[in-house]
């Protein structure tokens, strides 16, 4: 490179603005949406020993909310192509409903707020008990 | 003998080489790339170029000054010297790299190289801003007391971390008898993998050999495709959650801490070690896989042990 940093600096920028744009126009975001086939299959290998028995899809294909046996609960949501889950202990989980929506926040500095629109939303709500996610 | 910034030369060649494996991916589906992902890697690599210019890079070149001025002997600047040093480089950069999932301080740093889905070759530059400045001071000074010179042993350095830049990409299949001996994309790929049977594998640099020799090597089962990330993977490409999360965790962990030695663990112990068990390091989640299994699982499940990602 140059050996002056600010031209570096903007050499790299644009060399990086032209490796996204080739791979945003070779690989256009394909729009999947998260289904309950596909959250369980995640779950499955995520947290092999969680059995789901309710589940709570989201309208928009953002995300699944499954409760398990032991009335604990998974969250599986989508981040591009991938999906992520989260894992709470029963009544560690913090949500609450607004607008058709049950939202989550899983309180771990790697994770962000979750909607899912539902008609059940303000049922699932009420399930949770206000102490916070772990 | 003259020790050239090859890393600023390779730049142009990572363009090239990244731009060759999208096309190629694109033709042959033989991987997956995400523009958002790649952009986060992408940036990520270009912040840790500069987060030494911040000050930490004249702190290691201080240190490697005054522990060159009290060497043990003075090697000189020749051939077999530069490859004595890259072999000792090499295993320097395996307990490193093997530390660095093993003990939570470090892990903080290097998740960050582990954080993405994806396994393509923006995930190569995909490299911490935090963390390079101890990393070099605690490991790489041993070889400048030793007697190496600075410029080498960050030549050294820098054509390790270059070779292992091509490893990252699924195009690559087997390599025949140059695993025996090398990194390939093969070997890192189990690295990469949090499939429970990959766990703690593959901690090399250039050459697996450590691996071999220290008894975490893992071949690639072709029954058991990689599923690449971390343990509990980021909801996020924001880069600034990328960089400190984990840091982040450290600092919520230890402020509820109930003891001195709670804050030892959650500092220094494994990811993923709690006092109560509660979450789970990467020795019980084998130890779980192998319990599902329904193999004769061995007890190395201790908290303790051999832990690498973060399970919190």
């Amino acid at each position: 490179m140059t050996g002056n940093l600010f031209v570096d600096s903007l050499v790299s920028l644009a060399a990086i603005a032209l490796m996204v744009g080739l791979a945003r126009l070779f690989f256009p975001a394909s729009g999947e949406t998260v289904t309950q086939a596909r959250a369980a299959e995640r779950l499955a290998f995520d947290e092999p020993d969680f059995r789901p028995v309710r589940w709570l899809i989201d309208g928009e294909g953002r995300a699944a909310l499954a409760e398990g046996e032991a009335g604990d609960l998974a969250l599986v949501s989508r981040l591009g192509l991938d999906l992520v889950t989260r894992r709470f202990p029963a009544g560690a989980m913090r949500a609450d409903a607004a607008e058709g929506k049950l939202v989550i926040r899983p309180g771990d500095p790697g994770s962000r707020k979750v909607a899912l629109a539902s008609d059940d939303a303000a049922l699932w709500a009420r399930k949770f008990s206000p102490t916070g996610a772990k | 003998m003259e020790f050239p910034d090859i890393i600023a030369f390779a730049v142009p060649a990572f363009l090239v080489l990244v731009i060759a494996e999208l096309v190629l991916v694109r033709l042959t589906r033989r991987g997956r790339y995400e523009a958002r992902d790649s952009a986060a890697s992408l940036i990520m690599g270009f912040g840790s170029e500069l987060a030494p210019l911040l000050g930490g890079a004249t702190v290691v070149l201080a240190v490697f000054t005054a522990a060159y001025e009290f060497r043990l002997m003075t090697i000189p600047n020749v051939w077999w010297a530069v490859l004595l040093c890259f072999v000792l480089d090499d295993l320097r950069y395996y307990w490193w790299h093997r530390i660095s999932h093993e003990r939570r301080w470090f892990w903080a740093s290097h998740v960050v190289h582990h954080s993405s889905q994806h396994y393509n070759l923006t995930t190569a530059l995909r490299q911490t801003w935090t963390g390079q400045i101890l990393a070099a001071i605690l490991f790489k000074t041993p070889l400048v007391f030793l007697g190496f010179h600075p410029a080498m042993v960050a030549f050294v350095g820098a054509v390790n971390l270059l070779y292992q830049f091509w490893i990252h990409t699924e195009l690559i299949n087997r390599m025949g008898p140059f695993e025996w001996v090398f990194n390939t994309p093969s070997h890192h790929r189990v690295h990469h993998a949090t499939n429970p049977r990959y766990l703690d594998a593959n901690y090399a640099g250039t050459l697996i050999i450590w691996d071999r020799m220290f008894g975490t090597f893992i071949e690639e089962d072709r029954a058991e495709k990689p599923r690449y990330g971390i343990i509990k993977n980021l909801g996020t490409f924001n880069p600034l959650v990328i960089s400190f999360h984990e840091w982040l965790g450290i600092l919520r962990d230890v402020l509820k801490a109930k003891s001195l030695k709670e804050v030892a663990g959650y500092t220094f112990g494994p990811p993923g070690w709690s006092p109560d068990g509660s979450r789970m390091t990467s020795a019980m989640i084998k130890e779980r896989w192998r319990r599902m299994q329904g193999e004769d699982a061995p007890s190395d499940a201790a908290p303790d042990h051999h832990a690498t990602q973060p399970a919190e």
